[in-house]
């Protein structure tokens, strides 16, 4: 991950972030981003007390996604991405959950692609092996699929139309092995219709009888623009 | 400061599972849940550095934490002053609004 570049592009993805850091407890600040409007900023004193909050508190929960921390004029969130690294975001009380968690997919997505692009990679290579590491040994990314599937979304229509072929196939199971399997598939591609012909093969490997997925591959092949 | 019997009616809000008033060096004020002990110092300890995050914050206003949770079972860490509030949230209540109803709640006592 170029840090420099994954920052840029989040901080750049939505004005309501004022600034953004990534922190490690070991190595202390390893890239920031903060906007002239925000004073008086120590991002390394910052960094060390939320990383032992979330130390203290993982005494008791095994299942922390992230930290909030709500002041009256901003809010400061972290989430622990891959590799051990803290991201810290700083930004208005009126950007969501949910708009944070697409923007950082996006970040996320975009940084893997520039990892993979030997054009774009100024990276040394033991973090080009990191980057291409199997999904396996990646931490999960939350990905916010009711704002995907919402109407209005851009691929709402498409990602509905999938979900209802595959009840067709499997029954009422469909709704979590679809919600598991559009979430294995943001893992690795940015959310798209360029993209989304990814996620059928990977919703293939859920159908085992052969009808149905004869039935599946034609309820959806009209989804997709001719290529 | 409102009496510890004024807490107890932080279990009436829609969406409060638990909650525990502690000062801030540990000690449990008021509470309605069996290990409160044991979450004691995660509340102090995450409040008072919240508290002191606002100088690093450039003089920001410490307002509450959130340690969100796969399972929904958030814990809210509220300032007040020398005290601190932790409420546990339903898993399938929405944060936001329980936030709400707790500053509404103590904006109140």
């Amino acid at each position: 991950m170029n840090h420099e570049s994954f920052l840029l592009d989040l901080v750049t993805s939505l004005p309501e972030i004022n600034g953004a850091f990534l922190f490690t407890p070991q190595a202390g600040i390893l890239s920031q981003h903060i906007d002239d409007s925000i004073r008086d900023f120590d991002s390394l004193a910052i960094g060390k007390k939320m990383t032992g909050i979330a130390g203290k508190a993982s005494d008791h929960f095994h299942d922390i996604t992230h930290l909030q921390a709500t002041f009256d004029n901003i809010i400061l969130s972290g989430r622990l991405l891959p590799e051990e690294k803290w991201l810290f975001l700083l930004h208005t009380h009126e950007l969501s959950s949910g708009m944070i968690r697409m923007a950082l997919q996006l970040a996320l997505n975009n940084s893997v692609q520039e990892s993979d692009n030997p054009a774009t990679q100024p990276e040394p290579p033991v973090e080009k092996i990191a980057a291409i590491e199997p999904p396996v040994t990646k931490e999960i990314i939350p990905v916010d699929i009711e704002s995907l599937m919402a109407p209005g979304a851009p691929l709402a229509k498409h990602l509905n139309a999938m979900q209802d072929a595959l009840a067709n196939c499997i029954g009422p199971a469909a709704i979590p092995v679809f919600q598991d399997v559009l979430t294995a598939w943001c893992q690795e591609n940015t959310p798209a219709l360029n993209t989304l012909k990814h996620l059928i093969p990977l919703l293939l490997t859920e159908i085992d009888d052969s009808e149905d997925i004869k039935f599946f591959n034609n309820n959806t092949k009209n989804l997709f623009p001719q290529e | 400061m409102a009496s510890a019997k004024d807490f107890a009616r932080l279990e009436q809000i829609n969406g409060v599972a638990n909650y525990i008033l502690v000062r801030g060096d540990g000690q449990i004020i008021s509470q309605n849940m069996e290990n409160a002990a044991s979450f004691a110092p995660i509340i102090s300890t995450g409040g008072t550095q919240c508290d002191t995050l606002s100088t690093d914050m450039g003089g920001n206003r410490y307002i509450h934490l959130c340690i969100e949770r796969e399972s929904g079972n958030d814990l809210l860490i509220f300032s007040l002053g020398r005290y601190y509030l932790g409420i546990f949230k339903h898993p399938e209540s929405e944060r936001q609004e329980i936030i709400d109803n707790v500053i509404y709640f103590l904006q109140n006592l």
